[in-house]
């Protein structure tokens, strides 16, 4: 088939149209014995139209024709060893290591150190396990969400949503991912003695804000928001940076357990405060927070037990979490940082 | 990337002559299968480095003590690489049809895969998928239905981060969809369409061939337009297929073949294609082909073919649609680069694969059927010439070829005016002695078009012994009335 050889470069050209002739009918043209109609055809799946081509997309399949592209480099490498701290896997490929590294260092949990294959699993997991405010809001409404990408809905408790799951996407009854929570080794980090409240909380004027507080100035509740057992809470450390921290909105305040790093609140700035100061204000099997949150100027409301408070239940029931990441520079020993933020 | 490999059970000694009795064996059984809606090919991933890594690699046959045996090793092993070795062993063995029936009967068998499926240890899980990946390609269907209690952890692991396991667990799943209505009955409630939409995000070629595999074996199957594209449709799917096939340098053929079959089962199945257009559609397969033609152009890449079936079949269908239908609209085809590529790929296929060349004729008459401005570019760029040279081919080509030029003739004189004189005529009286009485009908209602806006044709006709040719057909049944009118016409002239 020969091709006049300007058609080449014109595929190389610029997108156009060719101006149209004068279109001028006959009605004898459709007259008949005549029927011919110029008409676009559709075939549906099915029509022996395309056989052959099915039949060679087929036989590309059961790799009878050659593939498409070329299969890539894999070069062996001399052995090595996992470089993350306590794992001492040793591999002689990059892909068995790729694998080993993402199935058990990557999405794990900083609080009880279990693996789950992606993050959505592992977030649910934390909230689940060792949420102290998950526990509480699910006593008043559905927090159990469905295990399965793209179904919304949500439970009462464990026990529903595997029911759900395995009447409604028909999920094997021992799924491996949804193991009920169990009772112990979370909750014993529990209530610990009680800190000192009268001392200055550190730097700046925390003590400012302690005393305003106490001359009720403060007019907003302060909340409590327990986002997961620190594995040792003196090791939990933010770097603040000069700037400090700076909060995904306005109203609130965040406070960080930390040892001896502290700052003071302002309206939209963060506070980092001990973490003792806050550890007999939850309920006495919640696990130890990572994050505290308080409204700037209300230590003094803080330091009444929050489940008494009746502003903390009226603001439990109208929290609206929202999660921020820690900020470029922050260091956390070891730690995921799940931090959650209230506005109110 | 699909890496070499050679089918299932690796030839020993194998001749050119062999391979292609195979090939013709294969695809006759195709063909059958087609024609007996029975058309269902699996895929198998099997890594050749690894198996030249591990030495021998000739599926045995175990027994049923030796698969415990290993399972057992595999489960409660002391040392890593013996519990390693273990699953490898069974992996090959499982390679064997025979190995597979006595896996699958064994009590607790799947289960203890399973179970080393969701372990902590990476190299087992990684083994585990390979055993149920060979399961997965097994044409017994007990075989692949044994798989299934697997498929729940499957999909959870789509939205891992381990791309080869990924992969690995994608290609079993599209072995499993594609071997029972029953089998998709549990996946879909599973969740396998928000998990692909999910998965499909993911930067890794290929995860996303195998992905485009996996979803293109979903719109496959037979209750696919009722139970299956509408929820396809509804994700965010689609768009990222667009994606996935638009032309440049990120474009990957591998990629692109999987997804532009995906394309092609959701667009003739006509459950929503308006929604594809409203997407762009129908502009990024038109560049795809434009892409494609180039690259033929420049180098006589083997299994472009494979690309440009589904493209073509997606364009034509495409053009059907009513919405496509107003003209200078947003979702109109007017590139006349597009007629460009066709006749590029035409004159690629005359050599490579004549099989084909009815699919590039099909979307030549629904580019040219309703566009005066497509039929004046085929006279402009002085197409009709390269258009006769197909006549020869067979007479499924020649209809269609006939069918495009009637589809040039009917806009009227001004492009017969351009019709004759020139080689179309000469050409009609070949195809008008034919014996197909398709071709010789579709002859006929072209030279009626010609003596009709073109009168002087008639002459030319006379004296190229027209009236001669016309009369062999003159008892034919579906032929007589019209032969009788163009009689009528040329001798009254």
């Amino acid at each position: 088939m020969q091709l006049p050889p300007a058609l080449h470069s014109r595929l190389l050209g610029a997108p156009g149209a060719a101006e149209p002739l004068p279109v001028e009918r006959d009605p004898a043209a459709g007259a008949p014995p005549f029927h011919f109609a110029a008409r676009r055809v559709r075939f549906p799946r099915d029509h022996e139209f395309f056989e052959d081509g099915d039949v060679q997309r087929h036989l590309y399949l059961q790799d009878v024709l050659t593939q498409v592209t070329g299969s890539p480099e894999r070069p062996r490498v001399p052995e090595f060893t996992c470089q993350v701290a306590g794992c001492c896997q040793v591999f002689d490929s990059l892909e068995n290591y790729e694998h080993h590294y993402h199935t058990l260092h990557r999405n794990v949990c900083s609080f009880c150190g279990r693996a789950f294959p992606s993050v959505h699993l592992l977030d649910v997991h934390i909230l689940e396990w060792h949420d102290s405010l998950f526990q509480i809001l699910s006593e008043r409404q559905d927090m159990y969400q469905c295990l399965v990408e793209g179904c919304a809905e949500r439970f009462r408790s464990g026990r529903d949503r595997k029911e759900h799951l395995v009447r409604r996407h028909l999920y094997p009854a021992d799924f491996r991912f949804d193991k009920p929570k169990r009772s112990r080794g979370c909750a014993r980090r529990g209530a610990r003695r009680a800190p000192e409240l009268d001392k200055p909380c550190g730097r700046g004027d925390a003590a400012g804000a302690g005393a305003g507080a106490a001359a009720g100035a403060a007019r907003r509740p302060s909340l409590c928001l327990a986002s997961g057992a620190a594995a040792d809470a003196e090791t939990l450390t933010w770097g603040c940076g000069s700037g400090g921290l700076q909060p995904a909105g306005e109203g609130f305040a965040a406070l960080l357990g930390g040892s001896g790093v502290s700052a003071v609140s302002a309206p939209g700035r963060f506070s980092v405060l001990p973490l003792q100061l806050f550890l007999p204000l939850l309920p006495s099997r919640a696990p130890a927070p990572a994050l505290v949150l308080t409204a700037p100027g209300s230590l003094s409301q803080a330091a009444r037990p929050p489940h008494t408070h009746p502003d903390f239940l009226c603001l439990v029931g109208d929290l609206t979490a929202k999660r921020f990441a820690p900020p470029a520079g922050a260091r956390t020993r070891g730690m995921d940082p799940c931090c959650f933020a209230a506005s109110f | 990337m699909w890496r070499g490999r050679q089918g299932r059970l690796r030839p020993v000694g194998c001749v050119v002559e062999e391979l292609r009795c195979r090939r013709r064996e294969r695809e006759a059984a195709l063909r059958k299968a087609r024609r007996e809606q029975q058309l269902v090919s699996k895929r198998l991933l099997r890594d050749d480095l690894l198996e030249e890594a591990e030495g021998e690699c000739v599926a045995m046959i175990l027994g049923e003590a030796e698969i415990q045996q290993f399972l057992q090793l595999a489960q409660r092993g002391t040392d890593e690489k013996q519990r390693e070795r273990a699953l490898v062993s069974l992996r090959r063995g499982l390679q064997h049809p025979q190995t597979q029936q006595t896996f699958i009967w064994l009590e607790g068998s799947m289960r203890t895969l399973v179970g080393l499926l969701t372990s902590n240890r990476a190299l087992l899980q990684l083994e585990a998928a390979r055993c149920l990946h060979e399961l997965s390609h097994s044409e017994q269907s007990a075989v692949a239905e044994a798989c299934l209690p697997a498929t729940s952890y499957l999909l959870t692991y789509l939205s891992g981060h381990s791309s080869d396991f990924i992969e690995l667990c994608l290609y079993t799943l599209g072995n499993l969809i594609v071997e029972s209505e029953a089998v998709r009955r549990r996946l879909l409630p599973q969740g396998i369409v928000p998990a692909l939409a999910a998965c499909i995000q993911s930067p890794h070629l290929t995860v996303l061939e195998a992905l485009g595999y996996a979803l293109s074996q979903l719109l496959q199957a037979k209750e696919a337009p009722e139970m299956i594209i509408p929820s396809v449709l509804g994700s965010t799917l689609p768009q990222h297929i667009l994606q996935l096939l638009q032309p440049g340098p990120k474009l990957n053929p591998g990629v692109a073949v999987e997804f532009a079959w995906c394309l092609h089962y959701i667009i003739c199945s006509q459950v929503n294609n308006a929604l594809l257009i409203s997407q762009g559609g129908l502009s990024t397969l038109g560049l795809l082909l434009l892409d494609v033609a180039g690259a033929v152009q420049r180098t006589e890449d083997a299994g472009l073919e494979l690309l440009v079936c589904p493209v073509l079949r997606c364009l034509s269908n495409l053009l059907t649609e009513a919405a496509v239908e107003v003209v200078g609209g947003p979702n109109q085809l007017e590139d006349e680069r597009v007629v460009v590529a066709l006749y590029i790929l035409l004159q690629f296929f005359v050599q490579k694969q004549p099989s084909l060349l009815p699919e590039c004729l099909w979307l030549l008459n629904n580019l040219t059927a309703n566009s005066p401005s497509f039929c004046t570019s085929l006279l402009s760029m002085d197409l009709i010439k390269p258009l006769l040279q197909l006549l020869p081919v067979s007479n499924v080509v020649s209809v269609l070829v006939l069918t495009v030029l009637c589809n040039v003739a009917e806009k009227g004189p001004a492009y017969c005016q351009h019709l004759w004189p020139g080689p179309l005529l000469p050409c009609l009286m070949g195809t008008l002695a034919s014996s197909d009485t398709e071709v010789v009908g579709q002859s006929l209602e072209l030279l009626h078009l010609l003596f009709l806006y073109r009168p002087e044709a008639v002459e030319a006709f006379l004296q190229h012994s027209g009236l001669q040719v016309l009369e062999k057909h003159q008892e034919e049944a579906q032929l007589q009335d019209r032969v009788h009118a163009l009689q009528k016409t040329a001798l009254h002239r």
